[in-house]
């Protein structure tokens, strides 16, 4: 999103690569085999975002928003395809079952925390490493900025952008190995609103849908905040459906205030 | 040779080829087809999108979007049910629920058009806080069987014809023919196409785009009712999927993100060609599965035709 990018699809990316995943465990595939297979098809959907966005020149939303269908739609058929396979009848939307040695990867505790924590924890202060001090993706806040200004500075603008939707895709294909791994299960359902809360966690930490703002840091702690707020209700008793008005009020208020403090402080800040 | 040239050029035109392709292949391939009965049921798959469409292909063309049509459905097919389920008399009812509708689009417009934060934010925040309210006041359970008249409001015939068919096709046609002939629905293609522009040309834009978001979330909640009508029930699942539906269909119809471009007949089109799909998907047995990806890809082949097309015309 710093870079101006879009991407709606990555709930359904999350549920197709979780329910390919688990189908290549259940038919014998040997787990690095299958967790190889699975990283290079979240690769594939990301080239295949990126090229279309950024050489063939399509609205992020637009595309993004066909991903969606596409890869939940494809969720559901591997779903069903592996319930006639093996148990024999068909709409049985989740695969479980899987072999003891993947459910340890990201299954278990370490001094009382959940493993799935420690892929985690680098992963944000990698990428926030990245962002603040690489010179590669830095260029992602000059193309959000201005995409022609950066192509004449000599930007290879074309190849950021199909990177950064890899990058994407892959990421969400991790995210689904390591669920899978965690639940000792892949639903075919899962992940729906996954894309709409990501891109509120981002919106909240600081990016705008522009492009030319963001950081990692940020987004992170928005998606903190939300879970929190989830975590919050379910401690407080309160009845879950309040969940999404928390979530759409902070969304709401965060970009007021963003727009309040631009309004008045900026004026200030250009006569000082 | 010309003319046949220009005439292949009209978006309209194409969408309404690919229809009856579609249309003579199932014909000839189903003997279902072509039976009253599953006309029928094709038009009421397709109702419900259609009553919000045309609003939303206008708002497109303003520049503007919505995401949050199908909250506002969910949660208008609840308020109505519950109004009435307390005694409310049934037009009472009905007028009240469209006013919410009016009050939650004034508000989303006021936000994007009058505090200038992106609509795309600002309608997700929307889509959230009002599917949290359709859960709150349902308390938890889907809410149905009520008196008699409220079901007539969607299944009232005329010619045989249930009301709420009637409703959607009537309601489409009406916005084509305001967006051809009223000049204040024709300001938004130039608001859409250069938003400075347009207000230097003295159109109030601002008045206009929170008129479009009214408009939008009215509609949304004259399909719940009638949705809600349809069935003698309100259910708490609501409607997920309904705005990307439409959206698809507003975008197969030609209309662009960025605005300025869109007609409702392409809409129409679209939205054609999204129910025949799936109505093919019953036909051939084959599992309903296969309508979302069959719509995603029909959705990427054709932005990706469209644009390499735009290209090319450029080019020349």
């Amino acid at each position: 999103m710093v870079s101006g990018g879009f991407d709606l699809s990555l709930g359904s990316v999350y549920g197709a690569t979780g329910m390919f995943l688990a189908l290549l465990l259940v038919l014998n595939v040997p787990i690095i085999v299958a967790v190889i297979l699975t990283i290079f098809s979240g690769i594939a959907i990301g080239l295949f975002n990126g090229v279309l966005i950024a050489k063939v020149n399509i609205n992020p939303f637009i595309l993004t928003l066909g991903g969606f269908f596409l890869f939940r739609g494809i969720a559901f058929i591997i779903g069903q395809i592996s319930s006639i396979q093996l148990v024999g009848k068909a709409n049985i939307s989740s695969i479980s079952g899987l072999p003891d040695a993947f459910n340890r990867i990201a299954g278990g505790t370490f001094f009382g925390v959940e493993y799935i924590v420690f892929y985690m924890i680098p992963i944000v202060i990698i990428f926030h490493i990245l962002l603040t001090n690489n010179v590669l993706f830095r260029q992602n806040f000059n193309i959000g900025s201005n995409e022609i200004a950066s192509r004449l500075t000599g930007i290879k603008v074309d190849r950021i952008k199909i990177l950064n939707y890899t990058l994407v895709s892959t990421l969400v294909a991790i995210a689904a190995i390591l669920r899978t791994s965690r639940m000792k299960a892949a639903s075919a359902g899962s992940g729906e609103d996954m894309a709409l809360e990501v891109i509120a966690a981002v919106i909240i930490g600081g990016g705008t849908l522009a492009g030319g703002k963001g950081s990692v840091l940020g987004s992170f702690l928005g998606v903190v905040l939300i879970k929190i707020i989830q975590n919050g209700l379910v401690l407080l008793g309160m009845s879950t459906y309040y969940e999404k008005l928390y979530i759409g009020a902070f969304l709401m208020a965060a970009v007021l205030i963003d727009r309040y403090v631009k309004k008045t402080q900026l004026p200030k800040a250009l006569n000082s | 040779m010309n003319f046949i040239k220009k005439i292949f050029r009209i978006r309209e035109f194409n969408l309404f080829l690919i229809v009856l392709i579609i249309i003579i292949t199932l014909t000839i391939r189903s003997p279902f087809f072509a039976t009253k009965a599953n006309m029928f049921g094709i038009l009421s798959s397709m109702s419900t999108e259609t009553i919000i469409a045309g609003a939303m292909t206008i708002l497109f063309i303003s520049g503007g979007f919505d995401l949050s049509v199908g909250s506002t459905l969910g949660l208008c097919a609840m308020i109505v049910v519950v109004l009435i389920k307390a005694g409310t008399p049934i037009p009472l009812a009905v007028v009240l629920t469209i006013l919410i509708g009016i009050i939650i689009g004034s508000i989303m417009g006021f936000v994007i058009s009058y505090i200038k934060i992106n609509p795309f934010i600002v309608t997700l925040s929307g889509f959230l806080i009002i599917r949290s309210l359709h859960l709150i006041i349902s308390g938890g359970t889907s809410i149905g069987n009520l008196q008699k008249p409220f079901s007539l409001i969607a299944r009232f015939k005329i010619l045989n014809v249930p009301m709420y068919i009637i409703f959607a096709f009537f309601s489409i046609l009406v916005f084509d023919a305001l967006l051809r002939n009223n000049v204040f629905f024709r300001n938004n293609y130039n608001l859409g196409g250069d938003e400075n522009s347009a207000s230097l040309l003295g159109i109030n834009v601002r008045k206009l785009k929170l008129f479009n978001y009214a408009l939008t979330s009215a509609m949304a909640s004259i399909a719940g009712i009638f949705l809600a009508s349809k069935f003698n029930n309100a259910n708490i699942e609501g409607s997920p999927d309904t705005a990307f539906q439409v959206i698809t269909a507003v975008i197969l119809g030609g209309a662009s993100l960025k605005g300025g471009r869109g007609s409702v007949t392409g809409t129409l089109f679209g939205l054609c060609i999204m129910a025949l799909i799936q109505n093919a998907l019953v036909l051939f047995n084959l599992n309903i599965l296969w309508n979302k990806i069959a719509i995603g890809l029909v959705l990427i082949i054709v932005v990706v035709l469209d644009s390499t097309m735009n290209r090319k015309r450029l080019n020349n």
